[in-house]
């Protein structure tokens, strides 16, 4: 029962604002001339955003010693690209949360991409990148591609979750079996029609087989290693049983030092915590 | 012989065991007594747990975690399941995500069967 992808993710686009409040604020920002009261004016018309993005700054994501209370600080103190991109981040999260819950809750869904962009974010604050949120946003964009599978395909979504149960192989090897693609692909398409930087689309798309990136393969490889520790510390669930086959090319091609990697599992436990409690789901 | 965390150690703990790296090259001699230091070190190499004399755990603060090696061993079979289809065991980053991951279920475990009893 082959599925086309364009099926799959057409009506997407009219669907979701979610690159609406991108676009404006990313054109506002390459706009150089914008103040910082002009973002904040953007954001400000969206409450529910307002609320959310307030939250995120003043968790233990920043650890800020003051409370950051209007968004107009927030965005001097935190930056314009970090804010736009943690509003990209939590658009995603609270405009998919209609899915059907056989297999996958959408909360354990939500608590895997976020563990994921956590140890992404932080994997990348190591290695001195000057705007780590972006890769909390590829974090939590790296499995829309089987939310859309699971909503918009739940008989061949049903199938595969079986397949996978009889088999033991992780879900993307029985998507492709099934479907001649997999969610990684169904996600870079996604962001495709969102329009999104060229940048998500090859992570999300390649994240599964981060060697055949091609521009970012060092921000593929962190979402890759980012994926497993969050598999491996079984925080959220996105629907795989166990940790994805791992390509250990990936976590050389971040340069860190293993004896990192116990402090970087200390920060995600720490970061997660406070997050899915304090900003997600709230 | 009671194994313990290396977050547990304490200064003025003596070892039981020598401590070795993973190509078997001892770090510490058996009967060496702890220093922050040397606790510094062994967190430095990776180590997680070290087997301590009984008698020089009493006499040190705070009291520590023990960990009842049925408990590794459960932690070790969780953790081989866990990732089953990651592959290969030869690389650093899978073997050392596998070993932190055990750590922490039976870590995990110990409190909670502290916690109950």
């Amino acid at each position: 029962m082959p599925v086309d992808t364009m099926k799959l993710i057409s009506g997407m686009d009219k669907l979701s604002s979610v690159p609406v409040v991108y676009a404006e604020l990313d054109e506002a920002i390459r706009n150089m001339r914008v103040s910082s009261s002009h973002i904040s004016a953007i954001i400000s018309k969206d409450t529910g955003l307002t609320a959310r993005l307030l939250r995120i700054v003043n968790s233990a994501f920043y650890s800020f010693p003051r409370k950051i209370d209007t968004i107009s600080r927030a965005v001097i103190i935190v930056g314009t690209q970090q804010l736009r991109d943690l509003a990209l981040a939590t658009s995603i999260i609270s405009s998919f949360k209609d899915i059907p819950e056989d297999h996958v809750t959408v909360e354990s869904f939500w608590k895997h991409s976020i563990a994921c962009g956590i140890a992404a974010r932080c994997i990348a604050g190591y290695f001195k990148e000057p705007n780590i949120e972006r890769y909390f946003v590829a974090g939590i964009l790296h499995d829309i591609g089987r939310i859309i599978l699971i909503t918009k395909a739940p008989e061949a979504a049903e199938q595969i979750f079986q397949a996978s149960a009889r088999s033991g192989k992780p879900l993307f090897v029985e998507e492709r079996e099934l479907l001649g693609y997999d969610h990684a692909s169904i996600g870079g398409e996604l962001i495709r029609l969102w329009q999104l930087p060229r940048c998500y689309e090859e992570i999300i798309g390649f994240h599964h087989q981060p060697k055949q990136a091609d521009l970012f393969k060092l921000e593929t490889s962190v979402i890759h290693v980012a994926d497993a520790i969050a598999h491996a510390m079984g925080l959220g669930n996105s629907g795989e049983t166990g940790v994805p086959p791992i390509y250990e090319e990936a976590w050389t091609a971040t340069g860190l030092s293993i004896d990192l990697l116990p402090y970087i599992m200390d920060t995600v436990e720490k970061q997660y915590h406070d997050s899915v409690n304090g900003f997600i789901f709230n | 012989m009671p194994k313990l965390f290396v977050e547990d150690l304490a200064p003025d703990m003596v070892l039981e065991k020598p401590i070795t790296d993973q190509y078997g090259l001892i770090l510490f001699q058996q009967g060496m007594v702890l220093s922050e230091r040397t606790i510094n070190t062994l967190r430095m190499w990776g180590v997680s747990e070290v087997s301590i004399e009984t008698a020089s755990i009493s006499e040190s603060a705070p009291p520590a975690t023990v960990i009842d090696p049925a408990v590794i061993a459960e932690a070790q079979v969780i953790t081989e399941a866990l990732f089953r289809n990651a592959g290969t065991r030869g690389g650093i980053f899978t073997r050392e995500l596998m070993r932190h991951v055990a750590h922490r279920i039976a870590k995990q475990r110990t409190e909670e069967l502290s916690n109950a009893g």
